[in-house]
């Protein structure tokens, strides 16, 4: 199976980009790709607003999103197949995965994080927080949560990060026992010692739902940012908060009512823009560029019709969309991160819509 | 070309034999269950253009598809009534009456207009067996692999003016079978383990009877017909995510009634109908979907059925058929919420067609239905976003079509071109339990079909082919998503061209056959990755081969091949399952007059290719089974 899937892998590249070799590929972006019913994923090699692409012949679970670390792709395969696919990106062997291993079946795993040569795995359904050994999947502990749940007695682990060798992990609150698992109290942050893995504090959050659409917690000139989404019928009860880890303080960055609707992701360029994602009373999602400092939206950025914007990522001076509309073609908009200028005419289209963009520096 | 060589080799054609009086011909195939076949799936399953998909073991969930079309294209009738307008039809091919006897007529291009409808998918209608003898009473038990028993029989009496027919079936199955556990690792084949699915029980009680009274005046026949069920089963999750406590109780009560009247140049039938049904799901741990659900579905329906035939012209045959049904249903959600979606359809079908004897040998059949909906409610537990829609509505439609059939000795060739339109159903648009998900936003779907089939019939051979091709606008057909559910989809462009072909011969004390459908179904929306692609979960090849040998010492034995080509489960074509053969043998020794006892082994290389992903199936099964008959 593996050596078929490299084979063809190699046909692959050589097939579509005629000139270049396999061996002379890396790969910048990688994106996760879904329509719900089958996952892929594709790699790009991003060139001034355009892109080389190749798409994955494999396919994988249809809910996956990707992490990116030392050389490797982490995939991580939610719900219904709770498992971890490792892809060796340094290598070149894109399609053909390293190992794929479970974190425990119906545990629906959100995020990984690295600590030496140990890997934190969050799960949504799990009242434990999972240590591995990440390029063979072998576990090292599980750390127990369970006491920072409500009464349906699941934590909601979400996204995670590392800081100084202290991991932080989103606890998102949810009742489990009702319709959309609504968010019961304000989120929570834990902080880990991942020397000991010991759990070290807990820090309250001003806002409900430490969301993780698709992202681990995003790291910023030594603050994390956490995006409290609330809930998902209520599209002013959000905000956006800084997390200091050296002092364990917290600020307010934005919120859904400054942006304008629910937000979903944020992406930071400089310290005085980032962009977030919101979709409107009428789940139509947009891009909005808005002030780091002030909190306050500067610009609309991409408005298509529908909930058709999963992700973005900012890749030094651009900005990335996945966009993936009911109709027509889906893909990657890129945007001039400075200028807010769409770069693309049409999306670069992917193998299946894209859901989860990792830029893979 | 070669078959046709065969025949003349064999020098098998009879003599022309010409019709005196005009009779319109109707192109239905008729299959009789053989003693094997337990079910109607397994009966349908060998026959060409006929794909069954199966989602477990014996008696939990079957769809069938007839000619590339999807599941709930297919319209199921019992004795002639629509038992289609509930919904359990439409979708579980287990959950039919009259499992595994009597005699199915199955129309895949041109349907009567008795039936009312113009489905792009045919119809399949059940009937009662035997109903001419004087009196003759069927018993039949079975034991077989998974823990599963059944008993059945039936008992049909003629007396004077009076006839009954009585018929019940128990069942029951563990399902518990062992299946290959991936861990949901596909690429690491070294973490897999051994699994015995879990929670796959079914418990099924099914009770059948009607009643004819024969008056000799204008009226020639008036009866009653009642249909009992119920059943209860496990829902075992996904082959990873396996669930143990969420399950599905479903329990109906369905009457006929039917007066007939015939006279020399008409005949005139009136069938009111009545049924209700109610199934809970119960997933009190979020094993099957994500929410811990309990939701009690409620399905009413009525109606009443006119059909005529003229038969007062000497080359013109007219038949009439006016439907009108009601139908409510209500989803009463217990858990996690408390609320209710009702919704209400009324419908009044009209359908007619002209039998012309162009000649001896040349029929004309042109048909046209109308059909007119009104639909009110609010329905769907849509993805995570939307909780209700209204789906109101009023639609009208005309379905003309046009079959030709030549009739040349024991040969026919019938061309059939027709429209075809259909609105989605409630099951459709509402879903049920979590597992099968509603979408309000559906559109009708609409489309041409034609068809070319040959049939002949010989002395020892029979043979037929046929080439059949649907263009179809806004398919609806069910997606497996992320969740392991089920959501029906419009597909905005579809075309499925295909050809099927069966021969069999007879040359006691051997008989053999073989069936073969190959199919083109391409998905020619407007969503780009989808363009072009295969639509899922239908095969490009399927062929049935079955033998006979009797023996002497009243021994007989069977064997049966089946092969199913390259399929994808998936819109994409990503996941592709190669082929899929099975081999069975069935030995037969009658005990007695009217007594058979039979020993079989279905599936004898333990073949192991799902036909939905993630839903494992059994291997391998043996069983032993009893039947006798007094006449």
């Amino acid at each position: 199976m593996k050596r078929g899937a490299f084979i063809l892998a190699v046909i692959f590249f050589i097939g579509c980009e005629g000139e270049k070799k396999v061996e002379e590929v890396m790969p910048d972006v990688f994106v996760a790709t879904t329509d719900y019913q089958t996952g892929s994923y594709s790699l790009l090699k991003m060139e001034d607003g355009n892109a080389w692409i190749s798409n994955s012949p494999i396919p994988v679970h249809s809910d996956s999103v990707a992490r990116y670390h030392d050389g490797y792709i982490y995939l991580i395969q939610r719900y219904g197949s709770d498992s971890i696919m490792v892809i060796d990106i340094k290598n070149r062997n894109f399609f053909s995965p390293v190992t794929e291993f479970s974190v425990g079946a119906r545990t629906n795993p959100q995020d990984i994080a690295f600590a030496g040569n140990k890997a934190y795995v969050s799960r949504l359904q799990a009242k434990s927080l999972l240590v591995i050994d990440p390029l063979t999947g072998n576990k090292i502990k599980e750390i127990d949560l369970s006491r920072f749940a409500d009464e349906d007695g699941i934590p909601e682990m979400a996204g995670m990060a590392v800081y100084n060798k202290r991991l932080f992990v989103a606890l998102q609150i949810l009742d489990e026992n009702q319709f959309f698992w609504p968010p019961v109290g304000n989120g929570k942050l834990i902080e880990i010692d991942t020397d000991k893995d010991e759990i070290l504090k807990e820090y309250k959050l001003n806002g409900k739902n430490p969301w993780s659409s698709s992202d681990s917690l995003l790291q910023f000139n030594d603050f994390i940012y956490l995006i409290e989404h609330g809930s998902s019928f209520d599209t002013t009860d959000g905000i956006v908060e800084k997390f200091n880890p050296s002092d364990g303080s917290l600020e307010k960055v934005t919120t859904e009512k400054d942006l304008g609707g629910d937000i979903s992701d944020i992406a930071i360029f400089s310290e005085d823009k980032a962009f977030a994602v919101i979709s409107d009373e009428k789940w139509n999602t947009k891009v909005v560029e808005f002030n780091l400092r002030t909190g306050k939206k500067t610009k609309e950025i991409f408005s298509p019709e529908g909930y058709s914007i999963s992700d973005i990522e900012v890749d030094e001076n651009l900005l990335l969309i996945s966009y993936r509309p009911s109709k027509g073609k889906s893909g990657i908009i890129v945007v001039n991160a400075d200028t807010g200028e769409v770069l693309t005419e049409e999306p670069i289209e992917t193998s299946l819509p894209p859901f989860d963009i990792e830029v893979i520096k | 070309m070669l078959l046709l060589l065969l025949i003349f080799i064999f020098n098998e054609i009879p003599l022309i034999e010409v019709e005196g009086e005009f009779k319109k011909e109707l192109p239905l195939h008729i299959i009789s269950p053989s003693f094997k076949d337990d079910s109607l799936s397994d009966a349908l399953s060998k026959e060409a253009g006929v794909t069954i998909r199966r989602y477990g073991t014996e008696g939990s969930f079957s769809l069938i598809t007839i000619r590339g079309g999807s599941p709930s294209h297919t319209e199921f009738f019992l004795e002639g009534v629509p038992i289609s307008l509930t919904p359990y039809s439409a979708v579980n091919v287990e959950d039919l009456p009259l499992q595994g006897i009597g005699r199915i007529e199955v129309a895949k291009d041109f349907i009567p207009s008795r039936f009312s409808t113009a489905s792009i998918g045919g119809i399949i209608n059940i009937t009662l067996p035997d109903k001419g003898k004087p009196s003759f009473h069927y018993f039949r038990g079975e034991i077989s692999s998974f823990k599963t028993l059944r008993t059945m029989g039936y008992s049909i009496r003629n007396f004077l003016s009076h006839s009954y027919f009585f018929y019940l079936d128990l069942f029951h199955t563990d399902g518990d079978f062992e299946y290959r556990n991936s861990n949901g690792t596909p690429f690491n084949p070294y973490d897999d383990y051994l699994s015995k699915r879990k929670n796959n029980h079914t418990n099924r009680v099914e009770f059948l009877g009607k009643y004819s009274y024969h008056p000799s005046g204008a009226i020639s026949d008036i009866s009653i017909t009642a249909n009992l069920f119920s059943k209860e089963q496990g829902i075992a999750g996904t082959d990873l995510l396996q669930a143990e406590k969420a399950g599905l109780k479903t329990e109906r009560i369905f009457l006929v009634g039917e007066m007939k009247m015939e006279r020399d140049k008409l005949s005139l039938s009136f069938q009111p109908f009545t049924g209700v049904q109610y199934e809970t799901f119960s997933d009190p741990e979020g094993e099957v979907g994500l929410q811990k659900e309990e939701v009690k579905q409620e399905f009413l329906s009525w109606g009443m059925r006119v059909n005529s035939s003229i038969n007062n012209f000497k080359k013109f045959q007219p038949s009439l058929s006016i439907l009108y049904s009601g139908s409510r249903w209500e989803s009463h959600w217990k858990k996690p919420s408390s609320f209710s979606f009702p919704a209400l359809r009324n419908e009044m079908r009209f359908s007619s067609d002209f039998g012309f004897s162009v000649s001896e040998r040349v029929f004309l059949i042109p048909q046209v239905v109308f059909y007119l909906s009104r639909t009110e409610g609010e329905g769907g537990i849509l993805y995570l976003y939307k909780i209700e829609k209204d789906i109101s509505s009023t639609h009208f439609s005309i379905m003309p079509s046009l079959s030709g059939i030549l009739k040349f000795s024991s040969h026919s060739l019938t061309i059939n071109a027709g429209r075809y339109v259909r609105i989605p159903s409630f099951f459709e648009l509402m879903g049920d339990r979590g597992v099968w998900m509603g979408n309000p936003d559906l559109k009708p779907e609409e489309g041409i079909k034609g068809s070319i089939d040959w049939k002949g019939d010989f002395k020892k051979f029979s043979s037929s082919s046929g080439f059949f091709v649907r263009s179809l606008k806004n398919l609806i057909s069910y997606t497996q998503n992320s969740q392991f559910t089920f959501i029906a989809e419009n597909i905005s462009r579809a075309l499925i061209i295909g050809f099927e072909g069966s021969i069999s011969a007879n040359f006691s004390p051997l008989e053999t056959g073989l069936n073969y459908t190959y199919l083109y179904p391409e998905d020619r929306g407007k969503i780009s990755y989808l363009k072009g692609k295969k639509l899922p979960l239908q095969p490009s090849h399927e062929l049935h081969y079955f033998l006979n040998l009797d023996f002497p010492k009243n021994f007989s034995f069977r064997y049966e091949f089946d092969l199913r080509g390259e399929t994808f489960l998936d819109r994409a074509n990503m996941r592709k399952i190669g082929l899929k053969t099975e081999h069975s043998v069935y030995l037969t020794k009658r005990i007695t007059k009217g007594v058979r006892i039979h020993g079989y082994i279905e599936n004898i290389a333990d073949e192991r290719q799902v036909d939905i992903y993630s839903i494992p199936l059994p291997g391998r099964r043996l069983g032993v089974k009893v039947e006798g008959e007094i006449m």
